[in-house]
Parts: structure tokens; C-alpha cells; sequence
């Protein structure tokens, strides 16, 4: 692939599964869902980070946006051009890239709780988010 | 991009840019590179990791071989087969998808003494890693 495809993409439907990618997240870690079992295997009921300000927005929705860029590019060069075709390109970057990285990470982790849960809701959250991101950049090309 | 790919790779050069991947693991952890430094930022100084045995070994192999195997996958489906676009796709993967999920993850980590060193040192290493095999799988079909 060349950066060519830069030319290619559907800039709103990068924003609009952007979006939707970064929300689901406010979906995955709230208390109701995973957000308890996050907390306590990241050590955070212990020492919650302090002034954390809008960075625990802005980081997550900068980096949303930059795999998901990533995710539409592929998609853009491989003639990604309907939904199941995008889910399988979401799951493809999610499972096969964001899933080792995240896992590998979490076997060198000697100081969180529960550092293997931790790694594992991170990665299920990428997975689905990415998947997510593929399905919208799928069928909206 | 569909499951079709599959029947269209080259499994030799996948496992061949799977053991580089690999291997560069163990330059870039090693004490004169950026081991120690990593160690320090890990908070294992002092306390490493009791009884880690083979998994320590197996799990990295495990993991470079599936983000190998989905490079190799983006790499077919894109028609990636020149050192330039080898280049390009790593990049979009091993910066837009790995070094993003694992900024995201070190911006949440709480628990390290210095989580954004051992993540920049980790993302460095997935995009070298994804760099050398995205440049194998293009030259080698």
C-alpha cells in the first residue's frame, strides 16, 4: 500500500466511526460494565491517578482517531467496500495487532493487581471499538 | 479484505519475519539497549519476576507470530510488494494501531513508576519489529 490512498478516504466517515469508537469506550469502562473489574486490576481503588484533567479525554480520542485513520487506509487499499468486509478488517487489526501488543504488555506487568485482566479488557475494548470502526468505514466508502 | 487471503500467503516468509520480529526482542530488551532502562520504568528493579520460566520466551513468540501473520494478511490484501509500501504499511499498522492502543493503555496505567517510558519503549519496539517484517513479507511473496 502507498499514501496515495490518503487521497482515497471519506474523511466524515473517519470522524463519524472516530466517534464511535472513542464512545464506546465511555460504554466499555463505565461501572456498569467493565469499569469496576478495570479499576481493581489496574490498582486504581488503591491510588486513583490525581489531576488527571482533560487528558483522560483528549488521549484516548486522539489515539481513537489514529487507529481508526489506520483502519480506513487499509481499507482504502485492499478495496475494503461493504460491512462484513469491514468487520473482518476491524477484527483483523484488533485481534491481530492490538491484542498481542496489549497482551504481551501485560505478561511483563509485575505491579497492577491483575495486570492479565487488565490487558484483557483493554484488548476486548479495541477489538470491539475496531470492529465498530471497520463496519461504519465498510459500508460508508 | 476476506477470509480468501488466507490461501494466499507465503507461510515460509511469515515464519521467517516472525523470528526476526522475535528475535529483535531480545536486542532491544537487552541490557546494553534499552533493558535496563525499560526494567527501571517496569518498577522490576529490585523484584523481577519469580519462576517466569519458558512462558517468558513463548508468550512473545506467540505474540509476534499473530501480529506477523495479520501483517502478512493487510499486506496481501493491499498489494503490498515494494520496500516503499512495505515501509507505509508499517507505519500504519505499527504506529497507527500498536504505538496507539499502547499510548492509550500507558496514559490509563497508574501503577509503574514510569508507564510512558515503558510504553515509548515498547511501541518503538513493535514498530521496528512490524517494520523489518512488513519489509520481508513485501520483498518475499
Amino acid at each position: 500500500m502507498s499514501l496515495t490512498v490518503l487521497g482515497h478516504l471519506n474523511w466524515l466517515a473517519i470522524i463519524v466511526a472516530t466517534i464511535a469508537y472513542f464512545a464506546l469506550g465511555a460504554l466499555w469502562y463505565a461501572e456498569f460494565a467493565f469499569g469496576k473489574a478495570w479499576q481493581r486490576a489496574a490498582g486504581w481503588d488503591l491510588n486513583p491517578p490525581e489531576n488527571a484533567g482533560a487528558g483522560i479525554y483528549a488521549v484516548p480520542l486522539v489515539t481513537c482517531f489514529a487507529a481508526t485513520l489506520a483502519t480506513a487506509m487499509v481499507g482504502a487499499a485492499s478495496g475494503t467496500d461493504n460491512i462484513m468486509e469491514g468487520i473482518l478488517l476491524g477484527l483483523v487489526v484488533g485481534i491481530g495487532i492490538a491484542l498481542p501488543v496489549m497482551f504481551v504488555t501485560g505478561t511483563y506487568d509485575m505491579t497492577k493487581p491483575a495486570p492479565m485482566t487488565f490487558a484483557a479488557i483493554g484488548a476486548g475494548y479495541h477489538i470491539v471499538g475496531l470492529a465498530l470502526a471497520g463496519a461504519i468505514l465498510g459500508q460508508w466508502i | 479484505m476476506s477470509p480468501g487471503i488466507l490461501g494466499d500467503l507465503n507461510w515460509l516468509a511469515v515464519i521467517v519475519a516472525t523470528i526476526v520480529y522475535f528475535g529483535l526482542g531480545a536486542l532491544w530488551y537487552a541490557e546494553f539497549l534499552f533493558g535496563k532502562a525499560w526494567q527501571k520504568a517496569m518498577g522490576w528493579d529490585g523484584n523481577a519476576p519469580e519462576g517466569a520460566g519458558a512462558v517468558i520466551y513463548l508468550v512473545p513468540l506467540v505474540t509476534c507470530f499473530v501480529a506477523t501473520l495479520a501483517t502478512a494478511m493487510l499486506a496481501a490484501a493491499t498489494g503490498t510488494d515494494t520496500v516503499g509500501e512495505g515501509v507505509v504499511l508499517a507505519i500504519v499498522v505499527g504506529i497507527g494501531v500498536s504505538a496507539s492502543v499502547l499510548a492509550v493503555t500507558g496514559m490509563f496505567d497508574a501503577t509503574k513508576p514510569a508507564a510512558m517510558t515503558s510504553v515509548a519503549i515498547s511501541a518503538g519496539y513493535h514498530f521496528a519489529g512490524l517494520l523489518l517484517a512488513s519489509v520481508i513479507l513485501a520483498l518475499w511473496r
